[in-house]
């Protein structure tokens, strides 16, 4: 049996799934457990924080007393996808089996640049195609299709939501992180975005993907596409007379393009001499959860997370 | 007041252990997970105990029960119990916490004393300055077996020189006394004296802080297991059994309910949160109400505590309401089945339900803001959502409070980073070798 057949049996046959929400999601598949229970000690063992966990810190205040989503991730992108595909198989084949509701599995994988396919018989295509049915300009549409089981995120990965306008006051009571040898400053990590869009080869060679996903933001018609080089400088020619409108609308098509991972690796917690200060990938793991925490006291409208979740929570 | 580290050698179970919380961990939230019998509930009791009872004559006999409770067998003059670093307002400050043995101030007196005198009980009387006591006391300890030796005037003012130049010394250590207490030692029961001192400072500024910290430090935990603070024989009724032969005697069990219950009168800061009552939740409203009274008298208009409190407690509630009785007396909890209004009282709601409920009362009803809060087993009668949820409700309940919280449960470590995480790591017992034979126990001649 390889990992994956093996992760796609232990969900179906975990207890805690019984009637609730599966979410499916992105990140390190944790080590499937030799029969023991899950401890803090292993918790505490674990190298990096499982990406699940800040989906799981998203989910809204307002569910605490109703049945929470379980989370599972299940490795890359496309392994999610077929670990989703699998899990509706193994569970038809033999029902009695299992504990997951079919109707209650659904998945969250980033949107990216390289388009991924979606699962055979799938209403949508493509991870593209999904993207282009669930939002425009960045923001949910009115009344999604009931049938969106596998969600993408609205911008690039989940590390856009990292630095949004808003994110700081998840940062407010705790110490403030550091990009670059001073204080973050949300502006400077943007303008910082754009720059690095010159060297990111990924985006030259999947210009036409660009291309047609800025047309779903209208903040993208006022930037030049023909290169990552002249979208980073046109991005900030505009944004440097922009009034805070324009600037959210540009902001949203930047970071639905535009890679925010390799620049959110270089947030550090201040150096501040003689205090203890813990490595800076938990430092971040840390703000993520802090942003999530934030994230679940949102509106729907306020945040593309907070409208997916209110978009389970009649099903859960 | 948060703790920053902990550093305690060896007490009963727990050996090598250093923890740290640093102040980058945001939230100030750590679990601590270890094996059964690891230690975490032992760890809890002592930095609470330190804390909350070192600067409060009411509460010292709580914590004498629990150093009595070790066996430790080497034999120190000076040894160490807990090193507490504590951040007060930004400043760290470090609390050592020392037991001394019977020798300790004959051996650090420049020239041996020339009578002899036991540690701990001289320390009770240096303290206080209390020449006469001292006398009273050197004269029993010169009752040896059944003689009974007369003091002469020479050994009085021989008593009279080591007195001063032991307060002399005293008062060069900057130790401040804590409490003496008799424990087994491979010699038999001794006793030995707890002092604790602070680097740089005297011995009233010592005193001060612990005065300070002892409001501050707080221990949430289950009523039914063994609390190392309360002694050794209520301590028994824990696991005793009930006699078959007499039926109408009470089950120990409840007499050690009965001294728990007592103890947490006598250390405000301890609170069994499954006592099956609401107190907390009725004093928390009653000072809401009060305060939004003193609304009236200062501004002319009625405050929103109450309304505000009323809100936030159903929110903790799943499909019920709180609706306190008028004269404050007790509170209902309230369904509605099919539009007819059932009306539950407080021994109708789950375990889980009430916990949750009076760890929030409690935490609200104490303050307990800017405090240290030690809770044990907290995820015990919390289905795995609610385990899952309780570090963000601590952390709203009781923003800019530090806790350590002794757990089980890999669904609340997961709202943490894995780096919030400690752990109490198995060490092995004794390790090296116990050399007791060397002790200095009884009073030495001068
Ligand atoms: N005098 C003593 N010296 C050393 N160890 C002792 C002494 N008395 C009891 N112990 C041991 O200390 C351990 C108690 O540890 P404690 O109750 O703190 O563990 P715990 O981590 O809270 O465990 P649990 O998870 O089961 O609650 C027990 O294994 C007990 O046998
Ligand atoms: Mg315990």
């Amino acid at each position: 049996m390889d990992d994956q057949q093996a992760l796609v049996a232990a969900i179906l046959r975990s207890p805690r799934i019984r009637n609730r929400i599966v979410v499916l999601c992105e990140g390190d598949v944790l080590a499937v457990r030799d029969g023991r229970p899950p401890s803090p000690q292993m918790y505490a063992r674990l190298e990096r924080m499982p990406d699940a966990n800040f989906y799981r810190a998203c989910v809204p205040r307002r569910w605490q007393n109703h049945r929470l989503p379980c989370f599972f991730t299940c490795g890359g992108r496309s392994q999610v996808l077929s670990v989703f595909a699998m899990l509706r198989t193994k569970h038809l084949e033999d029902p009695a089996a299992s504990y997951l509701t079919p109707d209650k599995l659904y998945a969250i994988i980033d949107l990216d640049l390289h388009v991924e396919r979606m699962p055979d018989g799938y209403p949508w295509s493509t991870t593209e195609d999904v993207h282009a049915a669930l939002y425009s300009d960045g923001a949910i549409a009115a009344a999604p299709d009931e049938r969106h089981r596998i969600w993408v995120t609205a911008l690039i990965h989940k590390e856009a939501f990292f630095v949004l306008p808003g994110v700081e006051a998840a940062w407010a009571h705790g110490l403030p992180p550091f990009f670059r040898g001073a204080p973050l400053s949300l502006r400077v990590v943007h303008s910082a975005v754009s720059e690095r869009l010159k060297e990111d080869v990924e985006l030259t060679e999947r210009l036409e993907v660009v291309v047609e996903r800025l047309r779903r933001f209208s903040g993208g018609q006022r930037l030049v596409c023909s290169s990552g080089q002249a979208l980073g400088s046109s991005w900030r020619a505009v944004a440097e007379h922009a009034d805070e409108q324009e600037y959210a609308e540009i902001l949203n098509a930047l970071l639905a393009v535009a890679k925010v991972k390799p620049l959110w690796s270089e947030v550090v917690p201040e150096p501040k001499l003689g205090m203890p200060s813990p490595d800076a990938a938990f430092f971040r793991d840390q703000l993520a959860l802090n942003v999530a925490a934030h994230i679940a006291r949102l509106e729907p409208h306020e945040h593309p997370l907070a409208s997916f979740f209110d978009f389970l929570a009649p099903r859960r | 007041m948060h703790v920053e580290k902990i550093e305690i050698p060896a007490f009963r179970v727990l050996r090598d252990v250093v923890l740290e919380f640093g102040e980058a961990y945001d939230p100030q939230i750590f679990p601590i997970g270890s094996e059964n019998g690891g230690g975490k509930s032992t760890l809890l009791q002592l930095v609470f105990a330190l804390l909350h009872c070192s600067a409060d004559e009411r509460r010292i006999p709580y914590l004498a029960n629990l150093l009595s409770s070790d066996s430790y067998t080497g034999d120190e003059d000076e040894r160490l119990i807990a090193r507490l670093t504590l951040r007060i307002e930004g400043k760290s400050h470090t609390l050592e916490f020392i037991e001394l043995g019977y020798g300790f101030l004959g051996r650090k007196l420049e020239g041996p004393p020339r009578l002899g005198f036991k540690t701990a009980a001289v320390l009770e009387h240096i303290q206080a300055e209390d020449q006469d006591e001292l006398l009273k006391f050197y004269r029993e300890s010169f009752q040896n077996g059944k003689r009974k030796i007369e003091i002469s005037a020479q050994d009085r003012e021989a008593l009279q020189e080591d007195l001063r130049r032991m307060r002399g010394l005293w008062v060069a250590l900057n130790y401040h006394y804590v409490t003496a207490y008799e424990r087994s030692t491979s010699a038999g029961a001794e006793t030995r004296a707890l002092i604790c001192h602070v680097q740089g400072q005297s011995s009233s500024a010592t005193e001060a802080r612990l005065r300070a910290a002892s409001s501050r430090v707080f221990l949430l935990g289950p009523s039914s297991q063994q609390y190392l603070f309360l002694d050794m024989a209520a301590r028994r009724m824990l696991t005793t059994r009930c006699e078959p032969e007499d039926e109408d005697e009470e089950r120990p069990q409840f007499e050690y309910l009965s001294n728990l219950s007592d103890a947490e009168e006598d250390m405000a800061g301890f609170y069994a949160y499954d006592w099956l009552s609401v107190e907390p939740l009725i004093r928390l409203f009653a000072s809401a109400r009060d305060e939004d009274f003193k609304g009236v008298v200062k501004t002319g208009s009625y405050g929103n505590s109450y309304n505000a409190l009323l809100q936030q407690v159903n929110r903790l509630l799943v499909g019920k309401e709180v609706r306190p009785i008028e004269d404050l007396s007790g509170v209902e909890f309230v369904i509605s089945e099919g539009g007819h209004e059932v009306v539950l009282s407080p021994e109708d709601l789950s375990q889980g339900e009430l916990k949750r409920l009076m760890i929030y009362a409690w935490l609200r009803a104490n303050r307990a803001h800017d405090a240290l809060v030690l809770i044990d087993e907290i995820e015990t009668s919390f289905h795995p959502d609610w385990q899952a949820g309780i570090v963000r409700d601590l952390q709203e309940w009781a923003p800019n409070t530090q806790f350590l919280l002794a757990t089980h449960s890999y669904e609340v470590c997961q709202a943490l980073t894995p780096r919030h995480v400690r752990e109490l790591r198995p060490k092995l017992r004794w390790s090296s070798t116990t050399s007791t034979e060397t002790g200095d126990p009884e009073p030495r001649d001068g």
